[in-house]
């Protein structure tokens, strides 16, 4: 999740057919920049090397977001009904070149992903699983505290103060190709 | 990690789908490709309903954010179809991506 705006202008963006690093592009209106999706940051254009700023999201299941925020609002799209995305908490034992968009997806093989500093850190739903949570460590020379929620296909790290911190779940495939240097949780 | 990429981005066509066309390294150490491609316009102000009206399914996937105050949640199921879209929650400009 990113905020629309960079170099002192609002930006509205579209997205692109095509990949960078296995990672999705999109285009802004504005300048017509090329986006890294997943660096959040230019990579063509006018806006190169320009990064946006990330705002924190977590992704998890519709009931654990409701549950938390109960004020919530929540986008609908009248006219189309969209794609479900099913995860399930185990391997599917489908081909992801056969994945199609009813399929249930392995929740198991996704991770967390952060950035802090100079420090990219990739945590494993499989790592998280079983251990004492919240997890604390050191990322980027800050204390973090890790979440993990099977039920809800979700984690998500807060620092000490519990303030949400920029993450995203992503596969590992998608994730080392972008951060190479990640390490794991300890 | 620097990609050497050159892209010229021609012009543009309508605000619905547009074409961007050019030289792209698509991966680390791969060779630069001619590429061309299109590009979606996707919703900008999306409407949103209050939790209590919506109808999406308990285990549903949203991608969830609180700013200035105020909760919103994007389904997966429309952001796996636009990749992202043009919002905005309080007075923050938002573009949730998936």
């Amino acid at each position: 999740m990113y905020a629309r705006s960079a170099a002192d202008r609002e930006l509205t963006f579209d997205f692109a057919d095509g990949l960078l690093n296995n990672n999705l592009l999109i285009v802004d209106r504005e300048t017509s920049s090329v986006w890294s999706q997943l660096h959040g940051k230019a990579v063509i254009g006018q806006l190169e090397g320009t990064p946006l700023e990330i705002v924190p999201s977590v992704q998890t299941t519709w009931k654990f977001w409701r549950e938390r925020h109960p004020d919530t609002r929540v986008m609908v799209l009248p006219e189309a009904e969209g794609r479900p995305y099913l995860y399930r908490n185990g391997p599917t034992g489908t081909p992801s070149s056969e994945v199609g968009p009813q399929t249930a997806h392995d929740s198991t093989a996704l991770g967390l992903g952060i950035v802090l500093g100079n420090e990219a850190l990739w945590a494993s739903f499989r790592d998280l699983e079983g251990r004492d949570l919240p997890l604390e460590m050191t990322l980027g020379g800050q204390r973090i505290r890790i979440f993990f929620n099977k039920e809800a296909l979700t984690a998500w790290a807060e620092d000490l103060e519990g303030r949400l911190l920029p993450g995203v779940l992503a596969y590992r495939e998608g994730w080392f190709d972008v951060f190479p240097d990640s390490r794991g949780v300890p | 990690m620097k990609l050497a990429i050159l892209l010229l981005l021609c012009a543009a066509a309508e605000a619905q789908e547009r074409t961007v066309r050019g030289v792209m390294q698509p991966r680390p150490g791969a060779p630069a490709e001619d590429v061309e491609v299109k590009v979606h316009a996707v919703p900008v102000d999306p409407p949103s309903v209050p939790a209590s009206e919506a109808k999406l399914p308990d285990d549903d996937l949203v991608l969830g954010v609180f700013v200035d105050g105020k909760a919103m949640a994007y389904p997966i199921r429309y952001l796996a179809v636009s990749e992202v879209v043009d919002d905005r929650v309080g007075t923050t400009a938002l573009a949730p991506t998936w």
